[in-house]
C-alpha cells in the first residue's frame, strides 16, 4: 500500500521535474533564440555608415532570363540608403525620409513612401534591419528568426494586407551585422535576389 | 368729406389690389438672372466675348475651386495636401481633386473608368513609335523601369508596352505647368502648396454649393489644427457664396443701422417714429411694383438691376418727407398734399422722362433699370398723392427746430454765389482733366458684386495654379463637332509656327484630347499591319529577354485599334476626360464652340501682328481683356451720353413750365453737385464704372427735387422753413442710407453709396447756396 502510495507521489514529482525542466529547456531556448536576435540587432545599430555591393536577379514571368543589375549600397543611420546600379546602366535610388527619388539616365521619379508603401516596404525594411530597429520590423511584419549570430535568416511576411497583395514576404541573411543576401517574392510569384559582398 | 374718403377708399383698394396682384404675380413669375452678359447689350458687335465671358463664369470652370495651404514648412504643406485630397475625394459632392500628384494607380483606371479611353489610345494621339528602332527603344526603357523598382507600367506592359495612353494622359499635366515640391503643386515661389478641386453638384445652386464649401473646410480643420497653416478657398463657387454672405450682411446691417438712425431722424424732425413706416409704403410699394413690371415687359429681371433700382429709389422717401414737412397740425393732410402736389409731380415726371433716355440704347441693363426706375417713381408719387395723406395722422406733432430759424435767415450775395460756382467749376475741371483718361474703369469685373477682397484672392490664387490664360484665345463655331473639330486642327497646325518661331510657350486645343475623326483615321493608318508589327516586334525582342507571345494583347489592341470607328465627341463626354476640356469644347447658342488658347505670349505686339497677316485666323481672335474693356467703355459712353441727353430733357421740360434765369438757378446747382461728386471720386482714386454714371442720374433726380421746392413761392416765413425742413429731412436720410452703403463689402453697392452721398451733400449745400430766400409770393 506504502509503497504502491509512494509509486504515486515518485511519478507524480518525476512529471513534475520533467515538465519544469521542459519549461525552463524551452525559456532557456527562447531566451537563447532571443538574445540572438537582439545581439544581432545590437550589432547592426552600432553601425553609423555602411557601404556593400551587390548584384541583384530579378526574375519575372514574363522574362526568359533575369533582370541582372550590380552596383553599391550606402547605408547611413538612421534613415538613409541609396542603391546605385551601375552596370549595365546607371540608375540611382536614394531614400531620404520619406521620400524616394529614381534616377536614370533619361528620367526622374520622386515618389512619397508614405503613400506607396508596396514601393517602399523592401527599401524600408532594409533601413529598419540595418539600423537594428526590431520594433519596426515587428510593427510592419511578422517575423520568423533562424540561425546564429555568424549565421542567421530573417523571414518576414507583411501584416498589412494591402502589401500582401504586392509583396509575398522577404527574406534577409547574414552574418553578424553584414547582410549577405536578399530575397524577395512578390505576390504574382515574381522574384528577386540580391547578394551582397564587399562590407565596407 | 365724403367725397374725399370715398376717393381715399377707391384708392385704397385699387392700391391693396394692384400690390397684391404684383405680389402673386412675383411669386409665381419672377425670374432672376445673374449672368454678365445678360447685362449686356443684345447686339453687340463682339458676340464671342460675351460668350466666352458667359462660360468663364457658368460652364465647367465655374466648378473648380482652388485651394491654397501657406505657414508651415513645406513639408508639411505637402503631407497636408495630400491627405486632404485622399478625404475630399471620398466625398460624393467632389469630383476629382488634382494637387499634382501623378495618377499611379494607372492599372486601376484603365480597369474602370478609363477602358473606353485605353481601347481608343492608338486613335487619340499620333503613332510613330513603331518602326524597330522606336519600339526596341520602348522596351529597353520599360526594361530599365524594371530594374529600378518601379513596377508602375508592369501591369500594362503586355498590352501597352510603348506607355502610349499614360503619355497620353500626362498631356492633362502639361497644361497645368505648375511648380512640383515634394511631389505636389506648390506656387512659383515654393511657398504655399495648391489643390484644385472639383465640384461634382448635380445641383449647383448657391445652397449646395455652401454645403460643398462647408465639407471642404470640415476637411481641413482637423489636418490644420493646432498647426500655422492659412487655408485660402476659391472659385467661382465660392465666391459666389461669399457675395451672398457679403449681401446678406450688408443687407443686415444697411436695414437694421438705417431703421435706428432713421427712426431717430423721424423722431427727432417730428417727434413721431411711427411716420418712418408710413415713408416706407411709396417706397415699398414702388420696388413691387417695378419688380413686377420690368418683369412683364423683359420676362426676367437682372440681379443687379433688382439691387441698383431698389436703391436708386431710396429718393421715393422724399416724398412723403415732403408732405410730412410741409403738414401742420391745423390743415388736412389732404390739403397739405395738394398744396405741395405741383412741385412734386413736376420734380417726378422730369426725373422719370430722364430715365426714359437709357431706352433704346441696345443695353438690356439700362432699359430694365429704365423701366424700374420709371415705374417705380410714378407709383411712389401716385402713393403719396392718394395714399400716404390717409395715414397721417391729424393730431402728429411738429417739432420747433431752432437750426430752422437760423437757416432761414441765411442768406448769399449774388458776387458769393458766383464766386462758389466757378470755384466749383475750376475744381471740377482741374480734377476731371487731369485724370480724363485713367478715370474711367476698363475692367469688367469691377461691375460684379463680389467683394473687393474675394476677388483679389481669386485672381491671385488663379495666377498661382496657372489657370488657363484668356488674353490670347481663338474661338471657332460650328453646329457639326466633327468639322468644328476638322477646322480647330488647321488653326492649331497654322498656330504652331508661333510655337516654333518661339513666340509663345504652348497652344492648348481640344483636339490634343480629341481629334477629328479624320485625323483619328490618319492615325489608324499610321499604325503597322499585323505582320509589318509580328516582325518587328520579333526582331527587337530577339535580343530582349522578353517571353515569346508576350506582346500578343499589344499586337491584338494595335490590330482591333485599325478597325475601330473613331471615337465621337458625344461618347468622348461620357468618359472622366471630359471635365478637362469642358472649357475648350462645349455647346451653346445652338453651335458647338472650340477654343484654342495660347499660354505664355513672349511679345504682344508680334504677335498681334502677325495675326493681321493671317486672314484665316484674324476672325477667329479675341482678346478678351481688350475686348471687354471696349465693351465696358462703350457701356460707359452709352451711359453717360444718354445721361446727358436725359439732363437735356429735363432742362427742356423746365424751359416749358419756368422761364430760362429760373431753369439755369434751378439746374445750375444739380449740375455742379454731378460735377463735384465725379470730381472727388476720381480725386479719392476711384475708377468709375457704369455703376457710379448711373448713380448721377439718382443724384439728378434728388437734386432737382430740392431745387423745385426751393424754387416753390413761399406763403408765409413758417411756410419757407417748412420745406427747408423737408429738404433737410430728405437730405440727412439720404445721407444715411448712402453713407451706410458706402462702407459695404459689395464694389458696386459702396461705389453708389458713395456718389450719391457726395452728389446729395452736394445738392443740399449748393441748393441752399443758389436757391435760399427766393421771393415770397
Amino acid at each position: 500500500m506504502t509503497s504502491g502510495k509512494m509509486n504515486h507521489i515518485n511519478k507524480f514529482l518525476v512529471l513534475l521535474v520533467l515538465f519544469f525542466n521542459l519549461v525552463f529547456n524551452m525559456a532557456a531556448h527562447a531566451t537563447e533564440h532571443d538574445s540572438t536576435v537582439a545581439e544581432v540587432m545590437n550589432l547592426f545599430s552600432q553601425q553609423k555608415k555602411s557601404t556593400v555591393d551587390f548584384k541583384e536577379e530579378k526574375h519575372t514571368s514574363f522574362l526568359e532570363q533575369p533582370i541582372i543589375s550590380s552596383g553599391y549600397l550606402e547605408f547611413i543611420a538612421p534613415d538613409r540608403l541609396a542603391k546605385y546600379i551601375t552596370v549595365p546602366e546607371k540608375i540611382s535610388n536614394e531614400i531620404n525620409g520619406n521620400q524616394l527619388v529614381i534616377k536614370t539616365s533619361s528620367e526622374t521619379h520622386t515618389i512619397n513612401l508614405k503613400e506607396h508603401p508596396e514601393f517602399s516596404i523592401i527599401l524600408t525594411s532594409i533601413i529598419n534591419l540595418l539600423s537594428g530597429n526590431y520594433e519596426a520590423l515587428k510593427n510592419n511584419f511578422t517575423i520568423k528568426f533562424k540561425g546564429q549570430v555568424t549565421s542567421w535568416e530573417l523571414e518576414l511576411l507583411p501584416r498589412d494586407s494591402f502589401i500582401r497583395g504586392h509583396i509575398d514576404s522577404i527574406g534577409m541573411h547574414g552574418n553578424k551585422n553584414k547582410l549577405t543576401k536578399i530575397m524577395v517574392t512578390e505576390a504574382n510569384k515574381d522574384y528577386s535576389v540580391t547578394h551582397i559582398s564587399n562590407h565596407r | 368729406m365724403q367725397n374725399n374718403q370715398r376717393t381715399s377708399l377707391i384708392a385704397h383698394i385699387t392700391w391693396l389690389s394692384f400690390l397684391l396682384a404684383s405680389l402673386v404675380y412675383l411669386f409665381s413669375s419672377l425670374h432672376v438672372v445673374s449672368d454678365i452678359s445678360q447685362f449686356m447689350p443684345d447686339d453687340h458687335k463682339n458676340k464671342d466675348v460675351q460668350l466666352l465671358l458667359d462660360e468663364l463664369q457658368q460652364g465647367s470652370t465655374a466648378r473648380l475651386l482652388i485651394i491654397r495651404l501657406s505657414g508651415d514648412d513645406t513639408l508639411k504643406l505637402a503631407s497636408i495636401s495630400k491627405q486632404l485630397r485622399a478625404t475630399l475625394e471620398k466625398n460624393t459632392h467632389i469630383g476629382l481633386v488634382h494637387n499634382g500628384q501623378k495618377v499611379l494607380n494607372l492599372q486601376q483606371l484603365i480597369n474602370n473608368e478609363y477602358k473606353l479611353l485605353f481601347n481608343y489610345r492608338y486613335l487619340l494621339s499620333e503613332n510613330t513609335a513603331f518602326t524597330k528602332e522606336a519600339l526596341s527603344a520602348s522596351l529597353k526603357q520599360r526594361l530599365t523601369e524594371l530594374r529600378t523598382g518601379i513596377t508602375l507600367f508592369k501591369n500594362t506592359l503586355a498590352t501597352d508596352p510603348q506607355n502610349h495612353f499614360s503619355r497620353f494622359l500626362y498631356r492633362l499635366q502639361e497644361r497645368a505647368k505648375n511648380t512640383h515640391l515634394h511631389g505636389v503643386w506648390f506656387d512659383k515661389d515654393k511657398a504655399s502648396a495648391l489643390l484644385l478641386v472639383e465640384l461634382n453638384l448635380k445641383n449647383f445652386d448657391l445652397d449646395h454649393q455652401q454645403q460643398a464649401l462647408n465639407e471642404i473646410n470640415h476637411a481641413i480643420d482637423p489636418l490644420t489644427k493646432n498647426k500655422n497653416i492659412t487655408v485660402d478657398i476659391s472659385g467661382t463657387a465660392s465666391m459666389a457664396v461669399q457675395t451672398r454672405s457679403a449681401i446678406q450682411s450688408t443687407t443686415k446691417w444697411l436695414s437694421g443701422t438705417a431703421l435706428i438712425l432713421m427712426s431717430l431722424l423721424f423722431w427727432w424732425s417730428y417727434r413721431s417714429a411711427h411716420l418712418f413706416f408710413i415713408a416706407m409704403l411709396p417706397l415699398a410699394s414702388a420696388i413691387i411694383a417695378a419688380l413686377a413690371i420690368t418683369n412683364i415687359i423683359f420676362n426676367q429681371v437682372h440681379g443687379i438691376i433688382i439691387a441698383f433700382g431698389i436703391t436708386l429709389l431710396g429718393v421715393c422717401i422724399d416724398y412723403p418727407v415732403h408732405l410730412f414737412s410741409h403738414h401742420t397740425k391745423s390743415r388736412d393732410p389732404q390739403q397739405t398734399i395738394l398744396s405741395i402736389w405741383p412741385t412734386l409731380r413736376l420734380g417726378v415726371i422730369t426725373t422719370a422722362l430722364a430715365y426714359l433716355a437709357m431706352l433704346g440704347t441696345g443695353f438690356t441693363g439700362l432699359s430694365q433699370l429704365a423701366v424700374f426706375a420709371i415705374s417705380g417713381l410714378i407709383i411712389s408719387l401716385l402713393v403719396t398723392r392718394w395714399i400716404v395723406p390717409a395715414w397721417l395722422r391729424l393730431n402728429f406733432n411738429k417739432q420747433e427746430h431752432p437750426y430752422l430759424k437760423h437757416l432761414s435767415i441765411l442768406t448769399f450775395s449774388a458776387k458769393s454765389r458766383l464766386v462758389s460756382a466757378i470755384a466749383v467749376i475750376a475744381f471740377c475741371f482741374l480734377i476731371i482733366n487731369a485724370n480724363l483718361t485713367s478715370m474711367w474703369s476698363e475692367n469688367i469685373s469691377d461691375l460684379s458684386p463680389v467683394p473687393a477682397k474675394a476677388k483679389l484672392l481669386d485672381q491671385e490664387l488663379r495666377h498661382s495654379i496657372g489657370a488657363p490664360e484668356v488674353n490670347h484665345v481663338f474661338l471657332i463655331k460650328d453646329h457639326d463637332t466633327e468639322r468644328l473639330l476638322q477646322r480647330t486642327e488647321s488653326m492649331v497646325t497654322r498656330l504652331n509656327v508661333l510655337k516654333q518661331n518661339k513666340q509663345v510657350n504652348n497652344i492648348f486645343s481640344v483636339t490634343d484630347f480629341i481629334p477629328s475623326k479624320q485625323t483619328q483615321r490618319l492615325y489608324q493608318q499610321q499604325l503597322p499591319q499585323r505582320n509589318e508589327l509580328v516582325t518587328n516586334l520579333n526582331t527587337v525582342t530577339a535580343s530582349l529577354p522578353f517571353k515569346k507571345y508576350f506582346f500578343t494583347p499589344f499586337i491584338d489592341d494595335v490590330s482591333a485599334s485599325k478597325d475601330l470607328n473613331p471615337i465621337s465627341v458625344a461618347e468622348f463626354y461620357e468618359t472622366p476626360l471630359a471635365k478637362h476640356i469642358q472649357q475648350d469644347l462645349f455647346f451653346k447658342e445652338n453651335n458647338w464652340i472650340s477654343i484654342v488658347r495660347l499660354s505664355g505670349v513672349h511679345d504682344e505686339a508680334a504677335l498681334l501682328s502677325w495675326i493681321d497677316t493671317e486672314a484665316s485666323i484674324k476672325p477667329h481672335y479675341l482678346n478678351l481683356r481688350q475686348a471687354t474693356s471696349s465693351l465696358m467703355s462703350d457701356y460707359q459712353q452709352t451711359a453717360l451720353s444718354r445721361l446727358l441727353l436725359g439732363s437735356l430733357i429735363i432742362g427742356l421740360i423746365l424751359l416749358m413750365v419756368r422761364p430760362l434765369k429760373r431753369m439755369g438757378i434751378i439746374l445750375l446747382p444739380v449740375v455742379l453737385a454731378v460735377l463735384l461728386s465725379i470730381s472727388i471720386q476720381v480725386l479719392l482714386g476711384t475708377q468709375l464704372n457704369l455703376f457710379h454714371i448711373l448713380a448721377l442720374l439718382l443724384i439728378v433726380g434728388i437734386g432737382l427735387d430740392y431745387s423745385l421746392f426751393f424754387d416753390r413761392k413761399w406763403t408765409s416765413l413758417e411756410d419757407y422753413q417748412h420745406r427747408l425742413h423737408g429738404i433737410f429731412i430728405s437730405a440727412s436720410s439720404t445721407l444715411i442710407t448712402f453713407g451706410i452703403l458706402g462702407f459695404s463689402d459689395i464694389p458696386v453697392l459702396a461705389a453708389l453709396g458713395q456718389t450719391v452721398s457726395y452728389g446729395v451733400l452736394g445738392c443740399f449745400v449748393l441748393t441752399l447756396l443758389f436757391n435760399i430766400k427766393r421771393e415770397k409770393a
